[in-house]
């Protein structure tokens, strides 16, 4: 048959710290090198229990019987030794994992759901448990409040219920008085039927002489011996006896004794250890992967953090460095063929995308001013990408694709600067015809004359009067006469505009902006930004 | 690596009894209060309250940041580092307040430190939820940067998993972990830029400042919002961020499991 618990060579080693620091050193030392002292709890512990049997353990105070329990329950490892239990666990002892500020009824309720119980079987076992520990209405008070007995029935209430395999009750009977004795011996008995294991630790020889099959005697951390029940009980009885009988020195004594076969030095310690030395060397190497992960990720973490105070990128970084090379190899070979291809072309061009820039330098890096779309420019030379053209008496370099060589000969078509009036605003559509009059004055004559002037200034060297109630703008030439008429906010919507942009002369490379030749004037409408420019055509 | 395995898969095999033991702590924590669960948010809204009082009305004045109003630009991260502040503070003490009541049975101690994240997530949803809908009551709606929002809400998730398993498992070990934890906690939540502004400051300082793990979080969420970046464009920051989180996970999960069978005997 195989063994519900089966413990081979089982020890038990209890480290003794005399300071809270020294905990943390041993997590930091090597196994090896630790010195200290500790207390053999268990020594040697080997046997095996079978399914259906209940085991009494008897001892005197310190022979390890708790120790024992606790080891069977799984709640602490032991230091050495094999250990195999088939099945669920379930301790009893003194007021165990009760919870004191809680009540009684919530403590049934987090037991079992710590032990995994889901709501309905805890629905299900709940009025049980609260049934069998007696309790009362006392399940509604916090635990503190309880008695000895109380918590010891609570707890034996709990454990029971949850149906564990192996039961191990520690002294958790011997608070509680006779009635509710003998109820625990009727569920015990109920155990034994359904074929579970029990362990049943006491003091009391009666307790377990009723209810033991085998019983296991304890003592300075040994098994003295292990068997029938009967047998066992009356050599502990007399055992016993004969320590009573002992003078104090001699018991003292005797005590010291055992004390002393327990209490070993790191020394001993090792020997105990050795057995594990296997698992030992797996460990460490598994150890040298984990810190080598650690210093990985650690390295990481650092050259980020690294590159968090560095102003760009490492991308950036590193595409600089690339650059840097480029540039390097780039003015390398710039020294071998330095001319840069220069081409002569002397030919009238036209600006034709909005916002083309003029620039003073063939890098295309000191701005001088805006061209204006459809103007024309004097285009004199190519150099790689960029012409270098002449405008409005300035010389300056601009991108080719802003410049059409293209020659156009501008059609005029039968539209009249009059009927440009459905397109702006009725407030100005009553003066228009009086504000187009002054295209071609003189820039003193229209300061004067003209009322409402809300802004005046220069835009790329040119000067200009703003008339911002009338969304009109003027500007002038170098000669200081108005040149052109902007109007603001048209409406870009109407069909004329549509009309204009299908007779347009040129349009925008965007197709934002179009120029339309008008009987007597020129005319650049911008979409986007719904402004017209108005300019007298000079023949 | 095996060792992050290891725990995960306890989270996964146990993610039943992590939402029960979340709802159960849930409940009991207000059970003796007249006002019960409601305090979770009332809490938290007083909090809101003050803060954008003293600091939106009494400091700036009631100035926008950017132009967002301030308000909302507090609720956006205040809310997440409410989060992060009680899963942390109380994840310190996870397994070291409920070891007496498993001491007499086996049970998982590494889903202890899931327990709180998943008891306060709870609240955090309602919170953010609540914010988004002040979000969108004031004009700021839901766009392509929105997507991120998981992104940030898993990090968080993860990053919380990794602090709390290591410092619970710590604070077994040293006391001291849970102390230092709360004072810090408190440090951090005036080192991170929650209620005052980082723009403007000098570079050097910033990086500083981004040392902080909670930087990283805290902007995220309002990168999502009102700045609509995406988290990979601050790559190196991402970078660090990952790893010093992983850093965490592992360390916490090599002592978790190195010491898991000893935390009784350290009691």
């Amino acid at each position: 048959m195989e063994p519900k618990i089966k413990l081979e060579n089982i020890s038990k080693v209890f480290h003794m710290y005399n300071k809270q620091s020294d905990k943390l050193l041993e997590i930091f030392t090597p196994k090896r090198k630790r010195i200290k002292k500790s207390f053999l709890a268990l020594n040697n512990i080997s046997f095996e229990v079978y399914k259906g049997e209940t085991i009494g353990v008897i001892g005197t105070n310190g022979s390890g019987k708790s120790t024992l329990s606790n080891l069977l329950a799984g709640v602490n490892p032991p230091t050495s030794g094999n250990m195999e239990v088939n099945g669920e666990v379930s301790l009893i002892a003194i007021n165990a994992g009760l919870k004191k500020e809680l009540t009684g009824l919530e403590n049934i309720e987090l037991k079992c759901l710590m032990l995994g119980l889901n709501k309905k079987e805890i629905e299900r076992i709940k009025p049980q448990i609260i049934e069998f520990a007696e309790i009362g209405d006392f399940v509604y008070q916090p635990v503190k409040n309880y008695s000895s007995g109380m918590k010891s029935r609570l707890g034996f209430a709990i454990s029971t219920h949850i149906n564990p395999d192996i039961l191990i009750i520690d002294e958790a009977l011997s608070v509680g008085d006779k009635t509710f004795y003998k109820k625990c011996l009727e569920k015990i008995a109920e155990f034994k039927a359904e074929e579970k294991t029990i362990f049943f630790i006491s003091h009391s020889t009666a307790q377990i002489r009723s209810i033991s099959d085998r019983v296991l005697w304890l003592d300075g951390g040994e098994i003295k011996e292990f068997g029938d029940a009967a047998e066992v009980i009356n050599h502990y009885n007399a055992y016993v006896k004969w320590f009573n009988k002992l003078s104090k020195v001699e018991k003292k004594q005797y005590k010291h004794e055992i004390d002393k076969r327990r209490s070993i030095v790191d020394k001993d310690l090792r020997m105990i250890d050795q057995t594990g030395s296997r698992r030992q060397i797996r460990n460490n190497k598994r150890n040298i992967g984990f810190f080598l992960q650690i210093s990985i990720l650690f390295l990481i973490t650092v050259i980020s953090a690294f590159f968090m105070f560095m102003d760009e990128s490492p991308l950036a970084y590193y595409n600089r460095l690339l650059d840097d090379n480029e540039d390097r190899r780039m003015q390398e070979e710039g020294k071998n063929d330095s001319e840069v291809e220069v081409k002569e072309i002397n030919h009238i061009g036209t600006i034709i995308s909005p916002n083309a820039k003029l620039f003073s330098d063939v890098e295309m890096e000191e701005k001088i001013t805006v061209m204006n779309f459809a103007t024309g420019v004097e285009v004199l030379e190519k150099i790689e990408d960029a012409y270098k053209v002449e405008y409005k008496g300035q010389e300056g370099f601009v991108k080719t694709e802003n410049v059409s060589l293209e020659e156009y000969e501008p059609v005029i078509t039968d539209y009249t600067i009059y009927d440009l009036k459905q397109v702006i605003s009725p407030l100005l559509e009553t003066s228009y015809e009086f504000f187009l009059a002054y295209l071609g004055v003189d820039y003193n004559i229209v300061k004067a004359e003209l009322g409402g002037l809300t802004e005046e200034g220069e835009i790329n060297g040119f000067q200009f009067l703003k008339y911002g109630y009338d969304d009109l703008v003027f500007t002038f030439n170098s000669d200081k006469t108005s040149d052109r008429m902007i109007i603001e906010n048209i409406n870009v919507d109407d069909y004329l505009i549509d009309k204009l942009y299908s007779e347009a002369s040129l349009v925008s490379k965007d197709e934002s902006m179009f120029y339309v030749a008008l009987s007597e004037y020129d005319l650049v409408v911008d979409i986007e930004n719904h402004v017209m420019e108005i300019k007298l055509r000079l023949e | 690596m095996r060792n992050v395995l290891q725990i995960l898969k306890e989270q996964f095999a146990n993610l039943g009894l992590i939402f029960r033991l979340a709802k159960y702590d849930i409940k009991s924590t207000y059970q003796m209060h007249y006002l019960g669960t409601i305090w979770q948010f009332l809490n938290p809204i007083i909090q809101v309250a003050a803060y954008w009082f003293v600091f939106g009305i009494g400091i700036r004045r009631g100035h926008p940041v950017g132009d967002v109003p301030f308000f909302i630009w507090l609720i956006v991260s205040i809310v997440p580092w409410f989060f992060i502040n009680s899963s942390i503070n109380q994840g310190a003490k996870s397994i070291q307040s409920k070891v007496n009541l498993v001491s007499k049975m086996k049970f998982p101690f590494s889903i202890l430190p899931s327990v709180i994240i998943v008891k306060n997530i709870y609240n955090f949803m309602v919170m953010y939820v609540i914010v988004i809908v002040i979000l969108v009551i004031n004009d700021i709606y839901p766009n392509i940067y929105w997507l991120q929002l998981p992104y940030y809400l898993m990090t968080l998730m993860i990053f919380l998993f990794a602090a709390n398993l290591l410092f619970a498992t710590l604070s077994i070990l040293i006391r001291d972990i849970q102390t230092a934890i709360n004072s810090f906690m408190r440090m951090f939540f005036f080192l991170t830029p929650i209620f005052w502004v980082a723009d403007g400051l000098p570079d050097k300082l910033v990086a500083i400042l981004k040392l902080n793990p909670f930087y990283y979080l805290i902007e995220g969420f309002r990168n999502i919002f009102f700045l609509e970046t995406w988290f990979y464009e601050d790559l190196t920051y991402t970078i660090y961020f990952w790893s010093l989180t992983i850093i965490m996970l592992l360390i916490g999960s090599f002592i978790h499991i190195k010491f898991k069978d000893k935390f009784v005997d350290y009691m």
